[in-house]
């Protein structure tokens, strides 16, 4: 498998609320916040709320990729002590 | 038609929308290399975790007709547009996911049609492939035509602009990787439209003062258009007879109709869907995958029924932009109006109302700027992840099924990679087309939709009897196939629903039998060509000569080795997490009853 195809979905979607998030939180505390008060803001809420997906997605994402390379790291050394 | 809610969009709402095609084409070009093999292109070289499958099983049916037609029919007809989901839907999924996956996984077809030639003969599978090709083309078609027709509507945008720009983005990135490529976006699309809608659904609730306020005013409505109180917000309570509900269909046509033919003939036959799953890394992944997607799938009816439900008691507030110009509807939805711009009356003299517009009026209603950028973005992606998977499904297909085994049988492995990227442009070219043939000729669409009607109600017999009864041979399935197609045509031919003009909606052999709804129509045409469908084909199949069983290993039930669940955890055991489902799901009826 070559690195294209490892490819873990949930970087490309964390990537994308990051930057979608990172748009309306701004959008929201600047523009937004002169016609609406903070509290049914809904840029700037739900801005939040896609950027904590992202973080979430992208640590999930960083986890897998940890574990992957420490049981290839793992079945490496083994593979020398046999 | 008049510009109804026109809305200018902001800065942001564009920076959004653009954000979004970026991340799309951006996965196709990171997948490019991804795409050598024949086994790469069309079935992503069946590799793919359960979870991706599941989603993209789910996203491939959630294109427009979804998510505008459910909130459509969540105005229409209220909670009980959710049958469509726990009756009409989740049973059938569980169905394939253990009982049928075995066989289309199993077998190594890379097809639905493919898997009837092994356990059938070439007839059968030419038949399904072809009306499944010509189906495929014509509904992504149908989907652009929607898709350019509301962008118009809501934003101004040329009809020739939208339908270009979504068919070449969906063009490139299933040219560049494939089905994985196609599966991989439609993750993404399912997230991005389930981070469109949810916010639709809270500030919708909270405008009309929660569930109990939506229930008080729907019961209103309800009065209003000669039901009982409750007609609206009950799924089950006034299902014992078809004028008691705004369905106007009775529990039994229902429950056989669309919870047993349609449904389990769709989710459990149709290519579209069970592409997805052929793409899984395992057998148990493959069964897994309609089982994933069976639990967001029951709790759709709170994303794409309640806006539609909200649209119908929502007043304008602020009138201005979100009102409709002709100020001529009820609740958010504007009246359809005639040519000369006078609102349609039915023969009851009620307005007719353009429920299509239900949940777009929402949108523009409720969403401020930026909300409304991400709320069409994620419309824009239910359409263009519907248009993918019909494409990614037609141009296997095709390839396969049609150009494999009737045009060049013995080519290599290279050529048909070549043929599946030609047919994917021509798929896209053919799609175009439909859309501008749906613009200037509506009722062919409705006769085309009629004549797939036909062919696929019966499909789920054909199916059953293949996997399930290793007696059922070639020569009865297709005469079975054909004559539940010819008995679907004859029973619409005969009945008309109420009200009704003699044509495309039925009654041109004579009007036999009259329904309540247009809905109790389909159902009941449904009902017939699969009894039919049944009976013929074990009647020929008794008659024909049976193959021998060592042909059909893997093929049929009683001829395969039980799939053993003994996975890790019971997450990832099919047979456990169908039971979990299954509760759910009747427990969803019984809150809602």
């Amino acid at each position: 498998m070559n690195a294209a195809e490892n490819l873990d979905i949930r970087y490309p979607i964390g990537g994308l609320f990051l930057v979608l998030g990172a748009l309306l939180v701004p959008y929201g505390w600047f523009v937004q916040s002169a016609f609406t008060p903070i509290s049914s803001n809904i840029d700037l809420w739900w801005g939040v709320v896609m950027l904590v997906f992202s973080a979430l997605l992208l640590a999930l994402a960083h986890a897998a990729r940890l574990r992957d390379a420490r049981t290839i790291h793992s079945s490496e050394t083994f593979d020398k002590e046999s | 038609m008049p510009a109804l809610g026109l809305v200018h969009l902001q800065w942001i709402d564009y920076a959004l929308m653009g954000v979004y095609f970026a991340f799309v084409l951006g996965i196709g070009w990171w997948l490019r290399r991804s795409a050598r093999t024949s086994n790469d292109f069309f079935l992503s070289g069946r590799s793919l975790p359960a979870w991706v499958t599941g989603i993209a099983f789910l996203s491939a049916n959630l294109g427009a007709q979804e998510v505008i037609g459910m909130g459509a029919s969540g105005a229409k007809y209220g909670i009980a547009t959710s049958h469509f989901y726990w009756i009409g839907a989740i049973p059938a999924m569980v169905f394939v996911g253990l009982f049928m996956m075995p066989f289309y996984y199993g077998s190594r077809a890379r097809s639905v049609p493919e898997y009837l030639r092994l356990r059938f003969d070439e007839k059968t599978r030419t038949f399904n492939a072809a009306s499944f090709a010509v189906m495929t083309i014509f509904s992504s078609g149908i989907s652009m035509y929607a898709m350019g027709k509301l962008f118009n509507l809501l934003l101004g945008w040329s009809f020739n602009f939208s339908v270009l720009v979504s068919a070449v983005i969906v063009l490139c990135y299933v040219l560049f990787g494939g089905l994985r490529s196609a599966i991989y976006n439609e993750v993404l699309q399912f997230f991005l439209i389930v981070f469109g809608f949810m916010p639709l659904v809270y500030l919708g609730m909270r405008a009309v003062g929660g569930w109990h306020g939506l229930q008080a005013r729907l019961d209103v409505a309800a009065k209003a258009h000669g039901f009982a109180a409750g007609a609206y917000t009950h799924a089950w309570t006034t299902m014992g007879s078809a004028s008691h509900n705004p369905i106007g269909v009775e529990w039994f046509g229902l429950v056989m109709g669309l919870g047993f033919v349609l449904s389990f003939g769709y989710w459990c036959t149709d290519f579209l869907v069970v592409q997805r799953a052929m793409a899984a890394k395992s057998m148990n992944a493959a069964r897994r995958t309609p089982l994933v997607a069976a639990v967001p799938k029951m709790l759709f009816p709170f994303l794409v029924i309640i806006p539609g439900m909200i649209a119908l008691v929502l007043t304008s507030t602020h009138g201005g932009a979100a009102s409709f110009a002709h100020g001529m509807g009820e609740g958010l939805i504007p009246a359809k109006l005639s040519a000369s711009g006078a609102p349609l009356m039915d023969s009851s003299g009620r307005m007719i109302l353009d429920y299509d517009l239900a949940t777009p009026m929402m949108l523009i209603h409720l969403f401020p700027a930026g909300m409304l950028g991400l709320g069409l973005t994620a419309l824009l992606a239910s359409f263009m992840s519907g248009m993918a998977g019909n494409v990614t499904a037609f141009n296997t297909v095709w390839t396969y099924d049609i150009y494999q085994s009737h045009i060049r049988p013995n080519a290599s492995d290279a050529h048909y990679v070549w043929m599946g990227r030609v047919a994917t442009v021509g798929g896209i070219a053919l799609s175009i087309a439909a859309a501008y043939v749906a613009a200037s000729f509506n009722n062919i669409m409705d006769l085309l939709q009629l004549v797939f009607a036909f062919v696929n109600a019966p499909l789920f017999a054909t199916f059953a009897l293949g996997m399930f009864w290793k007696r059922t041979t070639g020569h009865g399935a297709f005469v079975g196939l054909l004559s539940g197609t010819a008995a679907a045509a004859i029973h619409h031919g005969l009945s008309l629903p109420a009200g009704a003009v003699i044509g495309v909606k039925g009654g041109y052999l004579g009007v036999l039998v009259t329904y309540p709804s247009e809905l109790a129509q389909t159902f009941w045409t449904a009902i017939i060509a699969w009894v039919t469908c049944c009976v013929v084909t074990v009647i020929i199949s008794l008659l024909t000569t049976p193959r021998p069983e060592a042909e059909l290993h893997g093929l049929v039930y009683a001829l395969t080795p039980k799939p053993t669940d003994n996975a890790a955890t019971w997450l990832q055991r099919p047979a456990v997490l169908a039971c979990v489902i299954l509760a759910l799901t009747l427990a969803l009826n019984l809150v809602f009853f």
